[in-house]
């Protein structure tokens, strides 16, 4: 049967067509019924219009496949039925990083309490996501897990609260710290391994609307055998680290330069070799002088 | 939900009633002109009456206007880059189609987006200048074999090739149509036609950017994003509207052909834009029934084909069309052959998926 949804996300909302039942309750259980729009009518609208569809090739019959569109794009080879909501979460990232130049967006995970915000900008398996969870554990607030929406020339970062991908062993983990929190089913054997999607906590949702002020930087890279090593970065060595993960510098130009170096020049840095998350929280909140 | 051609004309003669659009009409629109590469050039036109558009078309448009800014400043940047790499070995350097116009300024420029820069050059000039920009970061695009053939053997320009740092695509021509047709006129009718743009690029006349505008629409397979190209050629028309311009445009199409192209056209953007046409290039000067056969193909064909749009028999029409593209564009037996090879491969792509002709790196 084929659905379409409204996925109410701010500040980016989706319409989403699919016939995959896995989606559909997936988005149920990880957004709740609050951020889903289950019968879109005249008045209401998405920012941008995704489909999940499952197909099966005369070639193949025995075999569905997921696959992915934003208009008449088709970003990702098809992927096996039983990964398709994962396929459309990190579909919905790439519309996102395709098409927006409103903001600066920075590969990164975008973290908060008391009004300032953390940005850790990192290449997959670092140990970015389990990182955002911990803070989560710590009663901060999820901006975000994957993309970093800051306001040209500012400090700002806007949030786009959406489920946190987990991966491996990371999974089992995260679930411990966070056993309220809704998990989606996990996707086997994709080029991340098994993931799981882990909706964000309560706070999170209900400030998902407010911005919050960029503080520090912190670039996790999770070592087994490091318990925690803080190396703090030159001005440099921060923008450079930034710049890296910035999908859309290319386009914004100077403006995009200017907000990065600002970011660099006003909120220190660090580079974090870790493999107690909690250690890189207490950091924070010491350094940051925010009471626990 | 689904847009009547009129409502679409009528959205650039300012007539048609955005006001009155639901959320759910606004957001079709939007990816609608989108799907069309229209939405920077409709956030343009509406510049100074968006605001009363929602909040959530407006930051569409802010995108769409933003990408376009940046497209227009790097096509200048590449045009800059390309000349003096090519001009040692190619008297002219000629710009084509959204880069010309991109080039020549304007509101003909504001909001024209592509996917790759267009250049015209002398064909012996060919092998050294890919050579030349090889060494620049330019290299071929990932083809399959039977298609860089295709390209080398038959068409009147090579595989595309694209910049290994700044992505941007390089279409390399050396004639408008394809050598194999028998109809490409001498290139050094083309080199006559031209003229400069104010930051001194050598672009197509404009009468010349309306035949190759024309040709490319309707001599060719398919008329994917046809309704851009008639509003790229409504405004050509409106801005160099003048009595030398139609001459040379008769004169033209005289000498190098492509006349039932360029009339095509013609009607088309007069009977949706309200423009005037000389006799010459009016319809009445071709046969009836082939007249009446080319109006019923074309007119479903230049509109846009998508799901919110309403046009019946678009697809009977395409398929048409498409068949006359390639009659017009190869002789028979480089024809049949093409399609037993194209046939064949998309035989086992249905079979196979779409997607078994690519390497495993090319789709993430």
């Amino acid at each position: 049967m084929m659905h379409e949804v409204i996925l109410n996300t701010v500040p980016f909302s989706f319409r989403v067509t699919t016939n995959s039942t896995l989606v559909i309750n997936n988005l149920q259980r990880v957004y709740g019924s609050a951020n889903l729009n289950t019968a879109p009518t005249e008045n209401d609208f998405a920012h941008y219009s995704v489909s999940l569809l499952l197909q099966r090739k005369v070639g193949r019959p025995w075999k569905q496949q997921a696959r992915f569109k934003c208009d008449d794009l088709e970003p990702f080879l098809p992927m096996d039925a039983d990964k398709s909501y994962a396929m459309l979460e990190w579909g919905l990232n790439w519309v996102i990083a395709a098409h927006e130049v409103s903001h600066v967006i920075v590969h990164a995970g975008v973290l908060a309490k008391d009004n300032k915000a953390i940005l850790l900008p990192a290449h997959p398996g670092s140990g970015k996501s389990t990182t955002s969870c911990a803070f989560m554990k710590h009663g901060w607030r999820l901006l975000s897990d994957e993309l970093a929406l800051i306001t040209p020339n500012t400090l700002t970062v806007t949030p786009f609260v959406r489920p946190v991908c987990l991966k491996n062993a990371s999974v089992d983990i995260v679930s411990e710290w966070l056993p309220e929190q809704a998990k989606s089913d996990i996707a086997p054997n994709t080029h991340k391994g098994d993931v799981a999607h882990l909706a964000p906590t309560e706070i999170s949702w209900r400030e998902k609307a407010s911005t919050a002020s960029l503080s520090a930087v912190v670039l996790p890279s999770y070592r087994a055998d490091t318990y925690c090593e803080i190396q703090p970065l030159t001005h440099r060595q921060a923008f450079n680290q930034i710049y890296e993960h910035c999908f859309n510098i290319g386009i914004l130009g100077a403006q995009g330069f200017s907000t990065l170096a600002g970011i660099a020049d006003k909120v220190s840095a660090y580079h974090i070799t870790f493999n107690e998350a909690d250690e890189i929280v207490s950091f924070i909140e010491e350094t940051l002088a925010i009471a626990t | 939900m689904i847009f009547s051609a009129d409502f679409l004309h009528g959205i650039w003669l300012k007539q048609a009633q955005l006001s009155s659009l639901s959320n759910r009409e606004w957001e079709a629109l939007v990816l609608l002109l989108r799907s069309e590469m229209l939405l920077a050039r409709f956030a343009y036109w509406y510049e100074n009456e968006s605001e009363g558009f929602p909040a959530f078309v407006q930051a569409h448009l802010g995108n769409a206007k933003t990408l376009a800014t940046r497209q227009a400043k790097q096509v200048e940047i590449e045009a800059r880059m390309l000349v003096p790499l090519c001009s040692q070995f190619s008297q002219h350097i000629l710009f084509l189609k959204g880069a010309a116009y991109t080039l020549l300024g304007g509101q003909l420029a504001k909001g024209r987006v592509y996917s790759d820069i267009d250049i015209l050059v002398d064909k012996d000039a060919l092998l050294s200048i890919e050579k030349r920009l090889g060494f620049k970061g330019w290299i071929a695009k990932p083809v399959n074999n039977y298609d860089e053939a295709y390209y080398r053997k038959w068409m009147h320009e090579i595989p595309p090739l694209i910049h290994s740092n700044r992505g941007t695509v390089l279409d390399i021509h050396h004639n408008i149509v394809p050598p194999v047709s028998g109809k490409a006129p001498p290139s050094a009718i083309l080199t006559e036609h031209t003229m400069q743009s104010q930051g001194g690029f050598e672009t197509l006349s404009a009468a010349a950017l309306v035949l190759h505008s024309s040709v490319h629409l309707f001599f060719n397979e398919d008329q994917d994003k046809g309704y851009r190209d008639l509003i790229d050629i409504w405004l050509l028309i409106q801005r160099f509207d003048s009595q030398e311009f139609w001459t040379e445009l008769v004169r033209l199409t005289d000498c190098v052909g492509f006349k039932t192209d360029v009339i095509l056209a013609l009607y088309f953007v007069s009977q949706f834009f309200d423009v005037g046409v000389p006799k010459a290039l009016q319809p009445n000067t071709l046969p009836k029934a082939k007249w009446w056969l080319l109006k019923k193909i074309y007119s479903k064909t230049v509109l846009p084909s998508h799901p919110y749009m309403q046009c019946k028999y678009q697809g009977i029409a395409i398929t048409l069309a498409w068949a006359r593209g390639h009659w017009c564009k190869m002789p028979i037996p480089i024809l049949l052959y093409h399609f037993l090879v194209k046939g064949s491969r998309k035989f086992i792509e249905k079979l196979f998926g779409d997607h078994v002709f690519k390497n495993s790196q090319s789709g993430s």
